[in-house]
């Protein structure tokens, strides 16, 4: 995985900051999508945690749909936002808590996968900036089959425990889930 | 036939509520302090467990750089903490150990824990001192190093519940990690009210 973030982060810089602001010329082969992408995976609700005080590390949730019928996997998430992106998720280990990185999010075809507070996430280390309530960054998701997606994540507040706090509207309005999700 | 058919049937539901309930009695609260602790508090000043005997503890083991773990328990505590009526939450304080004394300086937690509520209390204290601390409340944390190693980046696996202590110093229970807010309150309301 961190082998992977490297790469990537490496092919980020040599690149230059073009991926970010014009995804379509990075990944010529999948187009621009915000939320919704042409190949049938859709990013609902991306968020970020707050980061309270001078923090250092931050959490992005988000939830993928795919309505392709390829079985796909996130396998990297990059932005200019932190010296490290990773795949994250955690494992209750009697009352420890451990956070790991793990290689890739399987996303199944006809299937939802939550990141959610507690659970899968992405893992923003080493943030260049706290993040702050109400503002938002690119970030962009790779994921094996549909390609490159770029989408904007809203950052909402710090003591946030489940995702749905009511303080913050949701930008995205909630999208049916056809398979009864 | 009848009859013992009658008492299989219901003898059995009966004598499994009372095996369940004998579980839940005889469990005797094997929860208890090893010891206190003798940490520094994000004002700067030493703290010990004995300068809160008479006021009860809602304490959390964590670190500044936890993205998503912390905030969610003190996210927890703190909604909690406005369910309680006042006469109740005054009597609660609520604490935020920091386990990472390498990079979580007084400043930095005093920032951190404002955010999440006015009355929450930040104590951090030497490796050594934190050990203990940790130790008396049979806390568990670790550091990861992150794949390469980066002296910055590592993580802390650590204990996720937090911690309910009475006027006394001694553990009344263990919340679990992203126990639902109104629960925690009811079940510190349960232990306060008199
Ligand atoms: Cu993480």
């Amino acid at each position: 995985m961190t082998w992977f973030t490297r790469m990537s982060t490496a092919l980020l810089l040599a690149v230059g900051m073009m991926g970010l602001s014009g995804c379509e010329t990075v990944a010529s082969t999948a187009p621009l999508a915000s939320s919704a992408d042409a190949k049938g995976i859709i990013i609902h609700r991306p968020w970020a945690r707050a980061t309270p005080g001078s923090g250092q590390n931050g959490v992005v949730f988000l939830t993928i749909t795919n309505r392709s019928d390829l079985d796909d996997r996130l396998v990297a998430a990059y932005g200019t936002m932190a010296q490290t992106i990773e795949l994250h998720t955690h494992v209750l280990d009697g009352p420890v808590m451990k956070m790991r990185a793990v290689p890739y999010i399987d996303i199944p075809k006809g299937q939802s996968v939550e990141l959610r507070p507690g659970g899968l996430h992405i893992m923003l280390i080493q943030l260049q900036s706290p993040l702050k309530e109400g503002s938002s960054f690119p970030l962009t998701l790779e994921l094996a089959h549909a390609g490159r997606m770029s989408i904007d994540v809203i950052v909402k507040g710090s003591a946030i425990t489940n995702g749905q706090d009511h303080t913050t509207p949701s930008r995205d309005a909630p999208l049916p889930h056809p398979h009864g999700h | 036939m009848q009859i013992q058919r009658f008492w299989r049937i219901s003898l059995l539901p009966l004598l499994l509520i009372t095996f369940i309930a004998t579980l839940h009695a005889e469990t005797p609260n094997p929860l208890s302090l090893t010891g206190g602790f003798s940490l520094m508090d994000d004002q700067g000043k030493s703290k010990h467990l004995e300068d809160y005997r008479g006021s009860f503890l809602l304490v959390f083991f964590g670190y500044t750089y936890c993205p998503d773990i912390c905030p969610t328990n003190l996210g927890i505590m703190a909604q909690a903490l406005n369910k309680l009526p006042p006469t109740v939450s005054q009597r609660l304080i609520p604490l935020f150990i920091s386990v990472d004394p390498e990079r979580d300086t007084i400043k930095q937690l005093r920032e951190y824990i404002q955010t999440f509520h006015p009355r929450l209390t930040g104590l951090t204290g030497t490796s050594a001192q934190l050990r203990q601390a940790a130790n008396s409340f049979g806390v568990y944390f670790a550091r990861v190093e992150t794949n390469p190693p980066n002296p910055k980046h590592y993580l802390i696996d650590h204990s996720a519940g937090t911690y309910f202590i009475d006027d006394q110093g001694r553990l009344l229970e263990i919340f679990e990690h992203q126990m639902p807010p109104e629960t925690m309150a009811q079940r510190i309301l349960q232990r306060m009210q008199p």
